[in-house]
C-alpha cells in the first residue's frame, strides 16, 4: 500500500505564536545593536584599506595585514548587514 | 480510548505564552485563523484546548487596526491609500526607515538625532573659540545655530524614538 504524504504547516501546534505584536520602539532596539556593529565594521574597513594602501609607501611589511584586515571587517560588515536586510516581514499600523 | 497524539499532548506540558504577546490568528474576529476555517480532517493536529482565544483579553493586546477589504473612494487619505491602515515591509526596509538611511542631509531618522547632536556641540566649540579671538557679537553667530541644532535634535528624537513608543508592529516569531 502506498503511503500518502500531504505536505501541510500546521501552525496550531507551534509552540509558540505566529505572529508578535510589540511596539515598533521595541522592534527597532533589538536589531539597533546589530546596525551600530555594521557601522562599526564598515569604519574599521575603510580605515584598515586607507592604513594598508598608504603603509605600501611607509612600512610595506604592515600592509598586507592591515589589508586582511579590511577584508576581515568587510564580510563581518556584510554579515551584520545580512542579518538585518533578512526577508522577515514586518507590518506596521499607519 | 486515549490516541497516542492526546497522550503526547498529556505528556508535554503547553509552553506557557509571554506576557505582550498576540495570536491574532486566533482572534475571535479573525475566523479561526489566518490559514482558514479548522479542518476537521487534521483534527489531529490541532491542539484540544481553547484554541480559538487560548490568552485572556486584555487592554495591552487590543489595539485598533483597519484591515481594508474592498479599496473604494471613502475613507481615502489623499485619494491614495485609506486611513488607518497596515503597511508591510520587510525588516531591512523598516530598519532603514527608522534609521533614514541614505538622507544623511535630511533631518528624519535615528541618524538625524546623532548628526544634530554632534553640530550643536560643534558650534558651542566655535562659540567659545570666536568669543574669545573676535568677541562676543560675533560669537552669537555660532550661538545661534548651537540653539537651533539642539532643538532639531530634540525634534528627531521626538518624532523618531519617542513617537515609536506608542505605535504597533506586528512580526512574524
Amino acid at each position: 500500500m502506498t503511503e500518502q504524504l500531504m505536505m501541510t504547516t500546521v501552525l496550531a501546534e507551534s509552540k509558540q505564536p505566529f505572529a508578535r505584536m510589540r511596539t515598533r520602539y521595541d522592534y527597532l532596539m533589538s536589531y539597533f545593536p546589530m546596525w551600530k556593529n555594521h557601522l562599526r565594521f564598515r569604519t574599521a574597513m575603510y580605515m584598515c584599506a586607507l592604513l594598508g594602501g598608504a603603509m605600501l609607501f611607509i612600512e610595506p611589511l604592515a600592509s598586507p595585514f592591515l589589508l586582511a584586515g579590511a577584508a576581515y571587517f568587510h564580510e563581518r560588515m556584510q554579515q551584520a548587514r545580512a542579518l538585518i536586510e533578512s526577508g522577515r516581514m514586518v507590518m506596521i499600523g499607519n | 480510548m486515549t490516541s497516542l497524539t492526546e497522550a503526547r499532548k498529556m505528556l508535554t506540558p503547553r509552553q506557557a505564552e509571554k506576557a505582550g504577546d498576540t495570536w491574532l490568528g486566533t482572534k475571535s474576529y479573525a475566523g479561526g485563523s489566518w490559514t482558514g476555517p479548522i479542518n476537521p480532517m487534521m483534527a489531529d493536529n490541532i491542539r484540544s484546548d481553547n484554541t480559538q482565544n487560548p490568552m485572556p483579553e486584555s487592554n495591552d493586546n487590543l489595539v485598533p487596526i483597519y484591515l481594508p477589504a474592498t479599496l473604494n473612494e471613502k475613507g481615502m487619505s489623499g485619494g491614495k491609500e485609506p486611513v488607518n491602515t497596515v503597511k508591510v515591509m520587510t525588516r531591512g526596509e523598516y530598519m532603514d526607515k527608522c534609521m533614514g538611511k541614505g538622507k544623511f542631509h535630511g533631518d528624519t531618522g535615528v541618524n538625524a538625532v546623532y548628526k544634530f547632536y554632534a553640530y550643536a556641540w560643534v558650534m558651542v566649540a566655535i562659540t567659545i573659540i570666536v568669543a574669545f579671538l573676535w568677541g562676543p557679537y560675533f560669537a552669537a553667530i555660532p550661538a545661534f545655530l548651537a540653539g537651533t541644532y539642539w532643538s532639531e535634535k530634540e525634534v528627531s528624537t521626538a518624532w523618531d524614538i519617542q513617537w515609536l513608543k506608542s505605535k504597533m508592529l506586528v512580526h512574524m516569531s
